[in-house]
C-alpha cells in the first residue's frame, strides 16, 4: 500500500478546475431480446492534470459510460439523458455539452481534446495500413501542419513511448508488432493531439504482467510530462491503487462512491466497496478463505428495483429496495448512494481495513 | 427454476386465458373453413355442376387464412411475452425467425409447394396423363377461366402441369440435399477422423470438384451416362427396381454424386476445429470412446450449419435440374416438370401472345428457390446470428 | 515483396487440380464411348471407314495408352481435330468461340461488381434501413431466379414488347476485342450481359453486406471514429478495403459461375459462344473439344486466381507472412 501512502498529497488537487463534469449520464442498449439498462445516471467530474479511475466488475458499465461520452456507442445503444460537459474544447471558447452537440463538432474535439485507448491493442490497429498511415492520420487533420512536419512528429512520439528507432516502427504493419508494441503505439497516437483528456479503456488487460506493468509506468509517466488529465477503466484494483489520485467505484450503471484513492482503500462508505476491499488478498490476514461479495452482478434486462446493491447488500432494508439512494457528500471530496453508509462506517472500524 | 418461468401468477393467468381464446379462434376458424368446403362441394354436387372453379377459389381463400392464423398464433405464442423468455433458446429462435419476413415468406411458400406437390392429383383440375399428345384445339390458348395459366402446345392445362411440375422440381431439391448431405456428413467425419493420406485424397477430391462449375460437371456426366449403353442400362436397371423413370434417375444420379461437397467441407472443418477444443479433452479423459464424441460432440455441434447449408442447397439443385431439363438433358419428357415448360416456352419467347408459357413455369420455379433460400437464410440468422455467411 | 515459395506452392497445387480435372474429364468422355466415329460418317458408312476413322482418332487404343496420349498431345499445343466438325482443327474452334463469350463474361463481371460493392457496402453501414431491406431482397431475388428465365424475360421484355435491345446480337468477333468496340458492342450484348450479371450481382452484394458488417463491428473502426476521422473516412478508407479482401478472393469463383451460366443462357440467346458449344460438343461425344474446353477453361480460373493471390498482398498485407 505504499502507492497509496505518495498520492496524499492529492487533496489538494481537489481545488484544481474541472475539465470535464459528467451528470445523471442515462444510456439504454434497445436489443432484439429487450431493452439493457446500461447506466442510470452516471456522475462525476475529472480535474485538470488528474489520474481518475473508473473500477468496477465486468458488465457494471465503465466502458459504456466513456463510449457514451465520445458518442462511440454501437447503434443499439443511445444516450437518454444527461449531459458530459467539456471545458477545454481547443476550437470553442466555451464549454460544451459532448452529449448534445453536432456529430461534426464532436469529431473535433474527439482526436483533439479527449484521446481515446481502447482496450485491445491487437484488434485496435487496422491491419491493412502502416503505423506510418495511422498515425500521420490522427496528426494532420487537427493541425495545420506538412507531411514533413507530420512525419517528424510522429517519430518524436514513438521516441516517447520507447519505441525507437521510430524508422524501424513507421513502415510495418500491425502484424508485425507485439502486443505491447502495438499498445505502445496507440498511447503515442493518444498523445499525438496534445489533448487535455484522455480516456483508457483496460489499456493494460490484454497484455502479460510484465509488460503491463511498464505500459503503466509508463502511461503515468507522459500523463505528468504531458500534463493532461487520464480517465482510467480498469477492474483491477492493483493498478488503480499504483497510479490514480482518484476513484469512482462502479456498479450496475451507477458510480456509487467517489473519492480519493487514498479514501476508497482506508475509509469506503458503500457497502459494495467494503466488500470488494475485503476481498483483495492481503499478507497480513492470512486468512485461508478470501471474502467476496455474495451473488451475482444483477441482469441489466431487469434490473433490481430501487439501488441496484440491494440483493447483494448485508445492510438492505425495504427503503433500498424501493428508492433509489441519493449522491450525498459524506467527506468533503468523499460522495457515496447509500442509505447505510454510517453503519458501514462503523462496521470498517472494527474490521481494520 | 428456469429464467422463463419468472412470471407473477397474475400475470400468468392473463397469458394463459390469453392463449386459450387464441387457440379458441384457430379452432373455430379451422372449424368454419371446413364446413364452407363441405357445403359447397356438397351443394355443387347435388345441382349436377361438377365445375370446381368456385371450390378452387373457396380452397386457396380457405388455406390462406388457415396459414395465417396458424403463423399469427405461433408469433403471439412466442413473441408477446418475448423478453421475459430470453433464456430460452427455442423461444428466442422462433422470435427471430418470425421477425424476419421474409423468412416467414419462404416457410409459407415452401409449405404451400410442398402441398402442392403432394395433393397435386387431388389438386390438379385436368387430367396430365398424356399431356404430350396432339394439337387440339386449346392448343396455345391464353390465360381463360376454365385454363388459369392458358395451356400448351399440346393443348393441355398448364396450371396443371405446373401443380405436377412441382413434384419433380421438389424431389430433385430434396433428394439430391439429402443424399448429398448423407454422403458429405460421412466423408467429412472420415476425413477428420482419420487425417493423414485419406484426409489428402478427400481434400483433394474436393477441390478438382469444385473447380469444375457445378453445371457443366452434372451434364458431363449425364452425357457420359447416357452415351455409354451399358452404363445408361445398368443405371437405368436400378432406376427400374426403384419404380423411378430411367432418365430421370440417371439425372438424379448424376446430381449426388457431387452434391456433398458442402457438407463435406463443413463437417470436416467442425471435426477439425472441435478436436482442439477443451471440452473434447475432458471427455476423453472421461472415458468417452472416439465414437461417442463423434457422434455427441462433433455432430450435435455441426447440425446448424448443416440443416441451414441443406436448406439453402434445396434451391440450387431444384435450378440444376431445371437447366438439365431445360438442355433436354433432365428428367424424361412424359414427366411434367418446370424445365421442359419452360424449354417449350424458350421455342415461342420472340411471340408475346405465347408468354404464358414463359411466365408461369418460370414463376413456379423462381418462387420455389426463392422459398427455400429465404428460408435458410432466416433459420441461419435465427438459430445462430454470429455464423459468418457462408456464401460459396 | 511476394513469397516466392507460396507462389510456387499454389502452382504446384494448380497442376495437381488440373490433373485431376483431366483426369475427371477423360473418364467421363471417353469411358464413355457412344461411337463418335460412326456418328461423324453417319450411321449407313460401312465398317471398314469407321475403323479407319478411329484409327485415325487413337480410339482402337487401350484407355491407359489413350489417356497418356491425350494428355502428352496436349501439353504439346497439339489437341488434335474436332470430331464433330471434321478436319478443323480444336484450336480454330476454340479461337473463333471464346473471343465472344469472354466478352461478354467481362462485362458481367464488371456489372456485377459495380452493382455490387456499393449496394453492399451502404446496405451494411445502414443496416436495417430501406436500403439494407432493398439490397437483401435484391440479392435474395438475384440468387433465386434461374439465369434462362430471367433471360427469357429480358428477350420477351426489353427486345420482344419494348424493342430496345436486339435478341441474337450479329457483331464479328473481331470487332468486340478492338478499342472502340469493346464499348460500343455493349448495348448489342445487353441482354445476355445483365442475365449472367445478376446472380453474380446479387451474390457479391450479399457478401460485401457480410463482410462489411463484421468490419464495421471490429475495434479498429471504434478507433478510427475516436481520432476524429470523418464519417466518410471511416468507411471508404478503414472499412472498405478489409470488407473487400472475401470479395476479391470470390473472382475467380465468380469465373466459374460464369462459365456454368454461360452453358444455359447462351441457348436462350442463341448464342454461339463456349457455352453452346461445350453443350453441343457432350451431346455429339466431341471429345477433344470437351477435354480442351475443360483445361483451358479451368487454367484460365487457376491462372485468374494466381493473379488475385498475387496481387493480395497490396490489399492485404498480412499475406506476406504465409
Amino acid at each position: 500500500m505504499k502507492a497509496v501512502e505518495e498520492k496524499k498529497t492529492s487533496t489538494e488537487r481537489d481545488k484544481k478546475e474541472t475539465i470535464l463534469s459528467v451528470r445523471n449520464l442515462v444510456t439504454k442498449f434497445y436489443t432484439e431480446e429487450g431493452v439493457v439498462e446500461a447506466l442510470e445516471g452516471i456522475n462525476f467530474e475529472v480535474k485538470k492534470g488528474e489520474i481518475y479511475s473508473l473500477v468496477g466488475e465486468t458488465g457494471c458499465g465503465k466502458s459504456v459510460t466513456v463510449k457514451s461520452i465520445l458518442g462511440l456507442l454501437e447503434r443499439t445503444g443511445k444516450v437518454e439523458s444527461g449531459e458530459a460537459i467539456f471545458y477545454r474544447s481547443s476550437t470553442l471558447d466555451r464549454p460544451v455539452d459532448l452529449l448534445s452537440i453536432k456529430e461534426s463538432r464532436i469529431r473535433k474535439i474527439r482526436g483533439k481534446d479527449i484521446t481515446y485507448i481502447p482496450q485491445d491493442p491487437s484488434s485496435s490497429l487496422n491491419p491493412v495500413y502502416t503505423i506510418k498511415n495511422q498515425l500521420l492520420e490522427i496528426i494532420r487533420p487537427h493541425s495545420d501542419i506538412s507531411k514533413k512536419e507530420a512525419l517528424e512528429k510522429a517519430k518524436e512520439l514513438l521516441e516517447e513511448v520507447d519505441l525507437a528507432p521510430p524508422e524501424n516502427y513507421l513502415s510495418k504493419y500491425p502484424f508485425q508488432l507485439s502486443g505491447g508494441q502495438k499498445q505502445r503505439i496507440i498511447i503515442a497516437m493518444a498523445l499525438a493531439t496534445e489533448p487535455s483528456l484522455i480516456i483508457a479503456d483496460e489499456p493494460s488487460t490484454a497484455l502479460d504482467v510484465t509488460v503491463e506493468a511498464k505500459v503503466l509506468d509508463l502511461m503515468e509517466e507522459l500523463i505528468a510530462s504531458h500534463d493532461t488529465s487520464l480517465i482510467l477503466i480498469t477492474h483491477n484494483l492493483g493498478v488503480v491503487a499504483q497510479i490514480s489520485d482518484r476513484i469512482g467505484i462502479m456498479y450496475a450503471g451507477r458510480v456509487i462512491e467517489v473519492a480519493s484513492t487514498e479514501n476508497i482503500f482506508y475509509k469506503p462508505y458503500h457497502p459494495y466497496t467494503f466488500g470488494l476491499l475485503k476481498s483483495v488478498p492481503s499478507i497480513k490476514k492470512r486468512e485461508k478463505e478470501l471474502d467476496f461479495v455474495k451473488g451475482l452482478v444483477p441482469d441489466l434486462y431487469d434490473p433490481p428495483s430501487g439501488c441496484r446493491f440491494h440483493p447483494r447488500c448485508e445492510y438492505q432494508t425495504d427503503v433500498c429496495k424501493e428508492k433509489k439512494p441519493p449522491y450525498e457528500e459524506v467527506e468533503p471530496g468523499h460522495n457515496v448512494a447509500c442509505y447505510y453508509s454510517k453503519e458501514v462506517k462503523k462496521d470498517r472500524r472494527e474490521e481494520d481495513l | 427454476m428456469p429464467k422463463y418461468e419468472r412470471l407473477s401468477p397474475e400475470e400468468l393467468e392473463v397469458y394463459e386465458e390469453f392463449k386459450r381464446k387464441e387457440n379458441q379462434k384457430i379452432g373455430a376458424v379451422f372449424l368454419v373453413v371446413v364446413f364452407v368446403f363441405i357445403l359447397t362441394k356438397w351443394f355443387l354436387l347435388t345441382r349436377g355442376n361438377i365445375d370446381s372453379i368456385l371450390l378452387r377459389y373457396i380452397g386457396v381463400g380457405a388455406y390462406l387464412l388457415f396459414f395465417y392464423f396458424f403463423l399469427k398464433n405461433i408469433y403471439r405464442w412466442y413473441s408477446d411475452v418475448n423478453y421475459r423468455y430470453r433464456a430460452n433458446p427455442i423461444k428466442r429462435f422462433f422470435n427471430r425467425f418470425y421477425k424476419n419476413k421474409l423468412a416467414v415468406f419462404g416457410l409459407f411458400v415452401a409449405i404451400t409447394i410442398i402441398i402442392l406437390a403432394v395433393f397435386a392429383p387431388m389438386l390438379a383440375p385436368y387430367n396430365v396423363d398424356n399431356y404430350q399428345s396432339s394439337w387440339t384445339k386449346f392448343s396455345m390458348i391464353p390465360p381463360t377461366k376454365r385454363h388459369v395459366f392458358g395451356a400448351t402446345n399440346a393443348g393441355a392445362d398448364l396450371f396443371s402441369l405446373c401443380l405436377y411440375g412441382a413434384r419433380i422440381a421438389l424431389t430433385f431439391g430434396i433428394g439430391v440435399t439429402a443424399i448429398g448431405v448423407s454422403i458429405g456428413i460421412v466423408l467429412g467425419l472420415i476425413a477428420g477422423y482419420y487425417g493423414g493420406w485419406i484426409d489428402r485424397f478427400l481434400q483433394y477430391l474436393n477441390d478438382v470438384v469444385m473447380a469444375f462449375p457445378f453445371l457443366v460437371l452434372v451434364i458431363t456426366v449425364m452425357g457420359a451416362l447416357l452415351a455409354n449403353p451399358a452404363l445408361r442400362e445398368s443405371v437405368t436397371q436400378i432406376g427400374n427396381f426403384l419404380n423411378v423413370p430411367g432418365k430421370l434417375f440417371i439425372a438424379f444420379v448424376a446430381l449426388s454424386l457431387f452434391g456433398w461437397t458442402g457438407a463435406y467441407r463443413l463437417i470436416r472443418g467442425k471435426v477439425f476445429s472441435v478436436r482442439e477444443e477443451e471440452y473434447i479433452d475432458a471427455a476423453k479423459s472421461l472415458g468417452a470412446s472416439n465414437r461417442v464424441i463423434m457422434t455427441k460432440h462433433i455432430l450435435r455441434n455441426s447440425l446448424t450449419p448443416v440443416i441451414v447449408q441443406a436448406s439453402i442447397s434445396v434451391g440450387g439443385y431444384i435450378i440444376t435440374a431445371a437447366s438439365l431439363t431445360f438442355l433436354g438433358l433432365g428428367a424424361n419428357p412424359s414427366i411434367p416438370s418446370w424445365g421442359r415448360l419452360l424449354s417449350q416456352g424458350n421455342a415461342y419467347v420472340t411471340q408475346l401472345r405465347y408468354f404464358h408459357l414463359t411466365l408461369f413455369p418460370g414463376l413456379f420455379l423462381t418462387m420455389t428457390v426463392l422459398a427455400f433460400t429465404t428460408l435458410g437464410d432466416g433459420l441461419r440468422d435465427a438459430l445462430d446470428p454470429t455464423m459468418r455467411r457462408n456464401d460459396q | 515483396m511476394v513469397n516466392k515459395e507460396y507462389i510456387l506452392k499454389r502452382l504446384g497445387l494448380a497442376v495437381l487440380v488440373m490433373f485431376g480435372v483431366y483426369t475427371i474429364g477423360f473418364t467421363l468422355t471417353f469411358v464413355a464411348p457412344g461411337n463418335p466415329a460412326q456418328a461423324a460418317l453417319g450411321q449407313k458408312a460401312n465398317k471398314e471407314a469407321v475403323e479407319a476413322l478411329e484409327e485415325q482418332w487413337g480410339l482402337n487404343e487401350p484407355l491407359p495408352v489413350q489417356y497418356k496420349n491425350y494428355l502428352i498431345n496436349f501439353i504439346n499445343l497439339d489437341w488434335g481435330e474436332s470430331f464433330r466438325y471434321r478436319g478443323e482443327s480444336v484450336t480454330g474452334i476454340l479461337a473463333s468461340r471464346y473471343p465472344k463469350t469472354m466478352y461478354y463474361a467481362v462485362w458481367s463481371l464488371v456489372f456485377a461488381i459495380v452493382m455490387s460493392i456499393p449496394l453492399g457496402l451502404i446496405a451494411a453501414y445502414k443496416q436495417n434501413t430501406w436500403v439494407d431491406n432493398l439490397s437483401v431482397l435484391v440479392s435474395q431475388v438475384g440468387i433465386s431466379i434461374p439465369n434462362f428465365w430471367l433471360g427469357m424475360l429480358i428477350i420477351a421484355i426489353l427486345a420482344v414488347w419494348l424493342d430496345l435491345i436486339s435478341v441474337v446480337p450479329d457483331v464479328p468477333t473481331g470487332s468486340l476485342w478492338s478499342f472502340p468496340g469493346f464499348f460500343t458492342h455493349v448495348t448489342d450484348y445487353f441482354g445476355i450481359i445483365i442475365t449472367l450479371g445478376t446472380a453474380l450481382m446479387a451474390r457479391n452484394t450479399r457478401m460485401t453486406r457480410s463482410s462489411t458488417l463484421d468490419v464495421l463491428s471490429e475495434e479498429y473502426i471504434t478507433m478510427a471514429r475516436a481520432k476524429g476521422l470523418k464519417e466518410r473516412t471511416v468507411v471508404l478508407k478503414h472499412a472498405l478495403r478489409n470488407a473487400l479482401i472475401p470479395v476479391v478472393t470470390s473472382i475467380g469463383f465468380n469465373l466459374l459461375l460464369l462459365f456454368g451460366g454461360a452453358v444455359v443462357v447462351e441457348t436462350v440467346f442463341g448464342l454461339n459462344g463456349i457455352g453452346k458449344l461445350y453443350i453441343d460438343s457432350i451431346i455429339r461425344r466431341d471429345y477433344p473439344i470437351i477435354i480442351a474446353l475443360l483445361l483451358t477453361y479451368t487454367i484460365g480460373v487457376v491462372f485468374v486466381n494466381l493473379i488475385i493471390d498475387i496481387s493480395y498482398s497490396v490489399i492485404d498485407p498480412r499475406v506476406q507472412l504465409r
